[in-house]
């Protein structure tokens, strides 16, 4: 009696661990595959949908107009402006962050080093708005990069509308989640190996280059990827710091969406900017492990 | 030699200097706009001015606690990262689990379509999913379609974090659980989760905070009687130009010193950012 009831139990037991993989991934599986592999897929069919004016439902008759409009020169002035921004903010993110992020790690624990953690870490909850809001006040008419030029008797100008607002201000966004993604590795190096090629005569400079860099590859490369779609993707900063003269891909497809409810076109443009988007991830990733390796 | 020596010496301890002078400078610049907009919410002008605040008023805090939109929006946002918390760490567990202790065909493929979210700019994400949601499965809940969107684009921070911890995890301790008789189950329950606690927790914040600040994705899932926080924030900018976003600011900031607290207590910064 006994027997035979842990018998079956047993078999359950062995079911479960055989199929436990399963159990495990199909809650993930059904997400990735139907609500998110499956509508970036039927994205693209709609990108060659014929619009109807007036309504969100476009005619499935095939057409390449949607891609013949996005790359009209207005569009492809998006597109640079696009690649740019997210490039330079990429970079100065990337540089910035590093030094921020070793002192973090290495530092002893003090007052100052939890204040800086602290106001890291709350700035995941801070509002993307409020940030760009921020800038306004830096960067606005009567904003405080206005008032040190009137100051020393500069004249002051009207900054926003520019690229440079833009740029600074995603660079303000990516710090944050840049130092959180390098300091990961730059953790995982050990520091006697540091004290290793000191012992052996290398420069800081040397130990830098040769080790510690190459060795906190991998969080310089997630960061770089991170910064650079953030940046891509974005379209309050433009919409807000552009003071509407800055049209970012995004701004388009955000745009061709909710006010004209051109599904294709917006479609069409998503594809562009995901193809090229996965090129220059491709390309930094690339870029990064190779530079490191000459040096 | 000698000489060679110290010109080495200097080069380094200059460049020292400069490192910590632009590590300096770079928290500055992270700060300062944030205290420069944190104190408007105090300046009783009515526009947006020079900086430094002329008065106090709290004029504005009473503008933004008495705006329906953002209120709806702050009760809608704190439902839903909530919600999002739970499901993405739910998914989250299970698949890092498959993920760092099971061997399987196109576990690559499974890993990179995982953290592809990251890399796939949010606005894509958002206009697919609308197409989807409305569109095909005739989902009309924008509460369900944030959660479904929001879940998706969580999915990528929780995985890393707690496979990180699994990761590092030594499994002696569960199959010394086994051998004293303890099952699967218990095992988990009493031995590998309050072990991964601390990478759970650190997974939980980023979902958490990742919904609740997220617009690309949700300016594409709103519908007009259900908008997010954030969103809310967004339209209200569009149109008017006073402090109120400041106040928004500066109460979002009180809450999140109380997180921050509460985090530095239970498990601590370092632990929290060494969990990447």
């Amino acid at each position: 009696m006994n027997t035979s009831e842990n018998n079956k139990k047993n078999l359950l037991m062995y079911y479960i661990r055989r199929y436990a993989i399963f159990i495990f991934l199909f809650p993930a599986l059904i997400l990735l595959i139907f609500l998110y592999l499956l509508p970036l897929l039927l994205l693209l069919i709609r990108s060659f949908y014929t619009y109807v004016p007036g309504t969100l439902h476009p005619k499935p008759i095939f057409t390449l107009e949607n891609y013949l409009i996005t790359f009209r020169p207005v569009y492809l002035n998006a597109i640079g402006l696009t690649l740019r921004i997210s490039v330079i903010t990429t970079i100065f993110t990337v540089i910035l962050s590093y030094p921020l992020s070793f002192y973090l790690v290495r530092s002893k624990s003090s007052f100052i080093k939890k204040f800086v953690m602290g106001f890291l870490i709350s700035s995941f909850f801070m509002q993307l708005l409020v940030r760009v809001y921020a800038f306004l006040h830096v960067y606005g008419d009567s904003g405080v990069i206005n008032q040190m030029l009137g100051l020393f008797g500069l004249p002051t100008q009207s900054w926003i509308g520019g690229e440079w607002p833009v740029i600074v201000s995603m660079i303000h966004q990516g710090i944050p989640i840049a130092v959180l993604v390098q300091m990961g590795s730059i953790k995982n190096i050990n520091p006697e190996i540091e004290d290793a090629a000191k012992i052996l005569g290398a420069s800081s400079a040397q130990t830098f280059f040769k080790i510690i860099l190459p060795l906190s590859l991998p969080g310089f490369i997630a960061s770089a990827l991170l910064s650079f779609t953030g940046a891509a993707s974005a379209f309050i900063t433009p919409m807000i710091l552009g003071g509407g003269r800055l049209w970012m891909m995004a701004n388009y497809i955000y745009f061709r969406f909710t006010d004209t409810l051109n599904y294709p076109l917006a479609a069409a443009m998503s594809a562009v900017l995901l193809l090229l988007s996965l090129f220059v991830c491709y390309g930094i990733n690339g870029v990064i492990s190779r530079w490191v390796k000459i040096k | 030699m000698i000489h060679l020596k110290i010109s080495k010496k200097i080069i380094d301890s200059v460049g020292k200097i400069i490192v910590n002078m632009l590590i300096w400078a770079t928290f500055l610049f992270l700060l300062l706009p944030i205290v420069f907009a944190l104190s408007m919410a105090f300046d009783p002008r009515e526009y947006v001015a020079y900086f430094p605040p002329i008065g106090f008023t709290l004029h504005w805090f009473e503008v933004f606690l008495n705006n329906s939109s953002f209120i709806g929006g702050l009760k809608n946002s704190l439902l839903i990262a909530s919600l999002v918390t739970v499901t993405s760490l739910t998914v989250g567990i299970l698949c890092s689990l498959a993920l760092v202790r099971y061997d399987f065909k196109g576990k690559e493929f499974l890993n990179t379509l995982i953290l592809s979210p990251i890399i796939v700019p949010g606005v894509i994400t958002g206009a697919a999913l609308v197409n989807m949601l409305y569109g095909y499965l005739g989902l009309y809940n924008s509460l369900i379609n944030l959660i479904i969107g929001h879940t998706i684009i969580t999915i990528p921070y929780v995985v890393r974090t707690i496979s990180a911890s699994l990761i590092g995890f030594n499994r002696t301790l569960e199959e010394a659980a086994q051998v004293l008789g303890a099952n699967e189950m218990t095992t988990f329950i009493k031995i590998t989760l309050p072990i991964i606690k601390p990478g759970i927790v650190a997974a939980a914040i980023f979902a958490f905070s990742v919904s609740w600040g997220d617009v690309n994705v949700a300016a594409f899932l709103i519908d007009p009687r259900t908008t997010t926080f954030p969103v809310a924030l967004m339209g209200f900018m569009r149109y008017n130009f006073n402090n109120a976003i400041a106040a928004a600011s500066a109460f979002l900031v009180g809450v999140t010193s109380v997180f921050m607290i509460i985090i530095e207590k239970t498990i601590g910064f370092e632990k929290f950012i060494g969990l990447w």
